[in-house]
């Protein structure tokens, strides 16, 4: 967040409606999501309550767990759904040549896409996904043989919507701050009734700040999960679990308890479909495809590890694993907000506000400029750019510039003025080869361009494999010694 | 029981130190040292000693200019030794470094037929892949992130010895995850915290004296930043005095700096005043007293100057927290303050590692409605208050004490994770108790 | 009656204080910096009827289903004499078997109309004579009632249990219902209850401190027992609370600025809700208003978390335009300026800084243009 954000959130708060920020998607968003909004029991950890989900937002399919004993068959069913969905995507696949440090792989052309409200419910697929995935595969009834796998699939999506930039389980409401700021805090942004009213009130409300205090009334208001509310739970859920507990008539309770949850869930559901439906007409960023590219790959790799290997994933990261993954999200972390700010004008606006980047004139540019460091000459064209910003960077800073993405500037001298700041900039890289210059990375005089501090050079670090892992740091670990001696 | 004398006390340790290594059973060993208490001078004889017998040592430290520090003082110390300064391809060593007698400078360490003793930074020698060396000793090892241990432990050493100071700031990731907390190998703990969590028998020793800091800074330094590492000054009071022989004008900068002068600390208290990062009148405040130390000319005595030296722009650092308010402290400086060319000015982050005589301090909560973890992480305010050789002077304004009071307590607690020693608001506390008997309002 | 438990009763009015307990104590620690949460704190002003009465939402009601869970994971740890609680502490303590020995305070004067004292009376000579050694050692209190010094007052506060080393340390053990996955928690969940088991560990100190014997007897490791993994099986921890102990011991002592709050308030301030005959509050909405406006709030968005009067102070904080109520990164990039009408004025010209503000107004009119450029499809 940036001051720029800061700024427009107050504007919202004072005029009463959502201003809208990025107006580029920085996430690709599936034709076809599993649109998923699952509800927790309060207390046992983990223990689904239950979840409405679906491709198609008239008809969802909602999967009720009894209030005690068995959840197998109920998650039985939620496997069956998702794995059949994922089944969709491996359908077809594509040759993709080898690169430099790749050798040819085919990929799947489509990748599954999971959409649910909030971070909150991320967090509890994770925990879900760790239940499910350490029980025994070995049971007598085949329509629960999928529940292993569904946890190895949730921790798998838990893991990717860790990744910035990655879109294969994406919180809505974290999507849509992404384009627009809305006249209350971060937190209340967090619930997605409260946000969509911000954002696009009903037709009645006469403001964004109306329609969220209206969302908010305790007797409508309904929290989009996985918590369940206290009221409800005291009110409604309360006396039907003991009911349940009590009748022999259980079906029948257990119809009631489906009746009850069906309504609790479907407003939210409808929200769900409305934030999809907002977040579909914003035009995709330049970049969104190449993540896109990386989200399939990512999505062909487990695809091809669960049948290869298929052993859960590790309880807790070992010491090998944990730094791969943090490096992988360094990188990733990285390149994201790259691409953003050579993609879109907000990011950037954004960052000129938090002296990473500023906008000028170009005033000059010396074309044909030459160095002579080493043996040979060098093409160093010098550009100077007339500033209005605060230019909080030193000379030496090098620059990128979305007009050129592969060019690199210098900053070579920062002259302050009374009303602007003369830099001066020399082109480093983006030139092309010496025997075909590539003259296009000049701008004109009068050229108006953003330069925002270049991105540090990132290569995925090579770490040593898990059985050589170091004494340092423990040596090779145990095979799977987590879950040992784990009661059920 | 009175500590032993400085000198005296210092030997000791670094002996058992040398001693320890030549025998050790264990494969790491692991010293602790308080600000400015002889950490290079230890890498320098420990690189020495090892490098004597047979195999050449590795030595690896977090920045090129640590590097080419310790590549001078290897070089001055002990001539006799070929030293190979390995470096990356796109850096460019500081001019002197290939004259030195012994040095050689490459980036392929294969180039280093005869050096006995090895130099590069972390991130240089994650990219070695030869076999790897019996020895290596890794400085400033608590600013090492443990996953760059990790890489260099699986290549580049067998043993190794690691120096650093556990005071100093954390590393750092831009990475936002709680996946890995109170994981005995979380990468993103300092590599000095895992190694020990998974090494329980490592030896550590620690340095007992501090030759930078006067016996001033040495017992409030010591209380609020190294509870666990009890140190002494390794200079006499008597040994450190400042003195201004040019008058002064009775303004309270002057009584700032005389106060400063007097007892080795000095807080200026502005207005209170919640103020957005850039505090301008902050920052004159520490430029207005720069200069009054440079007007009145500032002579400092210690250990290297018993007749005195009068200070230089180069003597004095100004610390903040933030880049930009280096950045707009330097602009000012460069605009309105041309008699203070050469003062350094930085933020915590670049300060580790080095020392100055007189350091003025804007406080990192100095203006601020809430303090963060980032405003109250010990580390920093440790790095701020323990570069100087005679004084420190912090501009803040007041009501700190208020806003530590105010602050809520909610630091999430971690299952397996260590508990901070010391906390940044326990330690905020202990600093702001000293500098209240030491504060002059504006 | 000492005249500060005087003007706390009339602040209070006609019912009965609502006592401090861990939970409340706790909370303060989530935002010391609020004066009128720590005013109707100590006069025992119950603030969820207050919210109920002026109509608000009731941020912390809580869930039967809730309460029904943790019930029943603390009957399974304690029942059969802590039988399950015994294992767990004698592999986390180390303690060995002729130690053991189980006492539940909770039946204590379970028909006297206030048992509270007399269980903390039990509790006390139970403790004292262990820490002096002059009987066999009860390890196990189940159920103590300790007190706490709190601005003056007596709080009782009940730890779910005391456990005793025969190395002569203390242990506070709370029973949370909340899992231990894989060696990880709920990171709120636990922030609370190591919080609350702070308050507890401080209680039983100032407990020993009365007879002159060394605080330093209770550990500052408390012991979490918790539900393992995706199972009821519970699960021992040792959490070291030296930290969150050092920080409520501070804003306890904090508290004792309560009398200076006091005398800022108008004489005849008082949040009583003048219950009618039929216990339904009759206060005018206009009165309490009025009283709530004489304290200083602290709002920011996090409240709804820890305080039941967190909806009256957002819309105070709303109405009012407070910066904060935008969330802690808004009031931070306005540092300086309480109003987002201000903020805003500044930034469009409207007003002219003052000194005070040139520098924010400077970066907030810089913020402004950049966003002018955006529209306009500039750079």
């Amino acid at each position: 967040m940036s001051l720029l954000a800061s700024l427009l959130r107050m504007r919202a708060a004072t005029t009463g409606n959502a201003v809208p920020t990025s107006q580029l998607r920085h996430l690709h968003l599936s034709d076809r999501p599993l649109m998923m909004l699952p509800l927790e029991q309060t207390g046992p950890a983990a223990r689904p309550l239950a979840v409405m989900l679906g491709t198609d937002p008239r008809h969802p399919q909602l999967l009720v767990a009894p209030p005690s004993g068995s959840t197998a068959p109920m998650l039985g069913a939620l496997a069956a759904t998702v794995t059949a969905y994922i089944d969709e995507h491996q359908q077809r696949s594509e040759q993709i040549p080898a690169g430099t440090n790749r050798p040819a792989r085919r990929r799947y052309t489509d990748a599954p896409q999971i959409l649910v409200p909030n971070p909150k419910t991320v967090a509890y697929l994770d925990r879900l996904g760790r239940d499910l995935r350490f029980r025994p595969a070995d049971t007598d009834i085949p329509a629960q043989h999928g529940v292993p796998r569904l946890g190895q699939w949730l921790t798998h999506f838990a893991d990717r919507a860790e990744i910035p930039g990655s879109c294969a389980l994406v919180p809505l409401t974290g999507f849509l701050t992404m384009h627009w700021i809305t006249g209350q805090s971060p937190l209340e942004d967090e619930d997605l009734a409260l946000l969509l009213a911000w954002i696009d009130p009903p037709r009645d409300a006469a403001s964004g700040r109306d329609a969220a205090l209206a969302a908010e009334h305790p007797d409508t208001h309904r929290p989009a999960g996985p918590a369940t509310d206290a009221r409800f739970d005291t009110e409604q859920l309360a006396p039907l679990f003991e009911q349940y507990a009590r009748t022999t008539a259980q079906p029948r309770a257990l119809q009631d308890l489906e009746r009850l949850l069906a309504h609790y869930l479907q407003p939210t559901w409808d929200l769900m479909w409305q934030a999809y439906t907002l977040l579909h007409a914003l035009p995709e960023a330049d970049s969104t495809a190449r993540r896109w590219n990386k989200e399939r790959s990512v999505f062909t790799d487990f695809s091809t590890y669960l049948i290869q290997d298929g052993r859960p994933q590790a309880a807790r990261d070992q010491a090998v694993s944990a730094a791969v993954g943090l490096a992988r999200r360094e990188e990733a972390t990285a390149a994201f907000d790259a691409e953003r700010a050579m993609d879109d004008p907000f990011a950037r606006a954004e960052l000129r506000t938090a002296g990473r980047a500023f906008a000028g004139t170009v005033t000059t540019v010396d074309a044909d400029r030459c160095v002579r460091p080493k043996a040979r000459r060098q093409w160093r064209p010098m550009l100077t750019v007339s500033t209005t910003d605060p230019v909080s960077m030193e000379p030496g800073q090098l620059l990128a510039c979305h007009a050129h993405r592969n060019a690199r500037y210098k900053i070579c001298d920062i002259a302050p003025g009374s009303a602007t700041t003369q830099v001066q900039l020399e082109i480093t890289a983006g030139m092309g080869p010496e025997s075909r210059p590539n003259y296009n990375v000049l701008p004109d005089p009068g050229d108006l361009l953003t330069f925002t501090a270049a991105p540090d050079h990132y290569r995925l670090p090579e770490f040593p494999p898990r059985n050589q892992t170091p004494w340092t740091h423990g040596g090779p670990p145990a095979e799977h010694p987590d879950h040992e001696g784990e009661e059920r | 029981m009175s500590p032993a004398p400085p000198q005296e006390d210092a030997d000791r340790a670094t002996r058992a130190v040398l001693d320890q290594l030549r025998t050790l059973t264990q494969r790491g060993l692991v010293v602790d040292s308080p600000p400015g208490a002889g950490k290079s001078s230890l890498v320098v004889r420990a690189a020495a000693d090892l490098a004597r017998t047979g195999e050449p040592c590795v030595v690896i430290a977090q920045t090129n200019s640590q590097v080419d520090d310790l590549v001078r003082r290897l070089a001055q110390h002990h001539p006799d030794l070929r030293i190979g300064r390995l470096t990356a391809r796109e850096h460019i060593v500081p001019a002197d470094l290939p004259a030195l007698p012994g040095v050689d400078v490459s980036d392929c360490v294969q180039d280093f037929t005869d050096a006995r003793v090895i130099v590069g930074t972390a991130m240089k020698w994650t990219t070695v892949t030869d076999s790897p060396w019996p020895w290596a000793i890794i400085d400033e090892a608590y600013q090492m992130r443990s996953d760059t241990l990790l890489r260099l432990a699986a290549r580049v050493f067998d043993r190794a010895l690691f120096v650093g100071d556990p005071g100093q700031l954390d590393p750092f990731s831009v990475v936002e995850t709680h996946r890995w907390e109170g994981l005995t190998h979380n990468p993103m703990n300092s590599a000095v915290a895992v190694l020990l969590d998974k090494n329980h028998d490592l030896p550590v020793h620690s340095l007992p004296v501090s030759w930078r800091l006067p016996p001033s800074a040495v017992s409030v330094i010591s209380d609020a930043f190294y509870p666990l590492n009890d140190f002494q000054a390794g200079s006499p009071p008597e040994a450190r005095t400042l003195t201004f022989p040019a008058l002064g004008m009775r303004s309270h900068l002057d009584a700032v700096v005389e106060h400063a002068a007097r007892t080795g600390w000095a807080l200026l208290e502005l207005p209170a005043r919640f103020t957005h990062r850039l505090d301008t009148e902050a920052f004159h405040a520490a430029l207005g007293l720069a200069e009054r130390l440079m007007i009145r000319r500032a002579t400092a005595t210690c250990e290297d100057h018993p007749q005195g030296k009068e200070l230089e722009p180069g003597d004095l650092a100004i610390g903040t927290a933030h880049r930009d308010q280096a950045h707009h402290i330097r602009a000012l400086l460069a605009h309105h303050h041309p008699r203070l060319k050469g003062v350094t000015v930085d933020t915590a982050n670049r300060l580790q590692g080095r020392e100055f005589a007189i350091t003025l301090v804007l406080h990192p909560l100095s203006g601020r409605s809430d303090a963060s973890a980032f405003h109250l992480e010990a580390g920093r305010l440790c790095v701020l208050t323990s570069r100087h050789r005679h004084a420190c002077i912090v501009v803040a304004r007041a009501g700190i004490p208020e806003l530590l009071d105010a602050h809520p307590s909610d630091d999430p607690i971690h299952l397996g994770a260590a508990s901070k020693i010391p906390d940044g608001w326990e330690a905020n506390h202990t600093v702001l108790a000293h500098l209240a008997q030491h504060t002059i309002r504006a | 009656m000492n005249p500060l438990d005087a003007q706390l009763d009339a602040l209070r009015g006609s019912r009965p204080p609502v006592p401090h307990n861990a939970r409340t104590l706790a909370a303060l620690t989530a935002n010391p910096g609020c004066d009128r949460r720590a005013l109707l704190d100590a006069a025992g002003v119950d603030k969820d009827a207050l919210a109920t009465h002026l109509g608000l939402p009731r941020p912390l009601r809580s869930s039967r289903l809730a309460l029904d869970h943790a019930a029943a994971f603390e009957h399974r740890v304690t029942v059969h004499g802590g039988a399950e609680l015994v294992r767990l502490l004698r592999k986390t303590l180390g303690l060995t078997i002729p130690e053991v020995g189980y006492d539940d305070v909770n039946s204590v004067g379970s028909d006297s109309p206030s048992p509270l004292p007399l269980r903390h009376a039990h509790t006390r000579s139970r403790i004292l004579s262990a820490a002096k050694g002059t009987s066999a050692p009860r390890t196990l209190l189940d159920h103590p009632v300790l007190r706490l010094t709190v601005a003056g007052h007596q709080v009782y506060l009940e730890p779910d249990v005391v456990a005793f080393q025969h190395h002569g340390t203390f242990h506070i053990v709370e029973i949370k219902p909340f899992a231990v996955i894989d060696g990880q928690a709920d990171s709120a969940k636990l922030t609370a209850a190591v919080t609350q088991a702070a308050a507890h560990v401080l209680a039983l100190q100032e407990l020993l401190a009365d007879e002159d014997l060394p605080p330093e007897r209770v550990s500052d490791s408390v012991i979490l027992v918790n539900p393992l993994n995706f199972s009821n099986r519970p699960i021992a921890t040792l959490v070291n609370a030296r930290q969150k102990i050092k920080s409520l011991s501070r804003l306890l002592g904090r508290l004792r600025r309560l009398p200076e709050l006091l005398d800022r308030l108008p004489p005849g301030t008082t949040f009583d809700l003048a219950a009618g005959p039929d216990n339904t509050p009759t206060r005018p909405h206009g009165e309490l208003t009025d009283a709530l406006a004489a304290t200083r709030p602290l709002y920011t968005p996090g409240c709804r978390q820890h305080c039941d009067l967190a909806f009256y102070c957002r819309s105070e904080a709303r109405n009012r335009g407070t910066t904060g109520a935008l969330g802690t990164k808004v009031r931070d990039d306005t540092a300086g300026i309480d109003t987002t009408a201000t903020a805003l004025a500044l930034t469009d010209g409207h007003l002219h800084p003052s000194r005070d503000q040139a520098d924010i107004t400077q970066a907030l009119r810089h913020a402004h243009r950049v966003h002018a450029d955006l529209l306009a499809g500039l750079a």
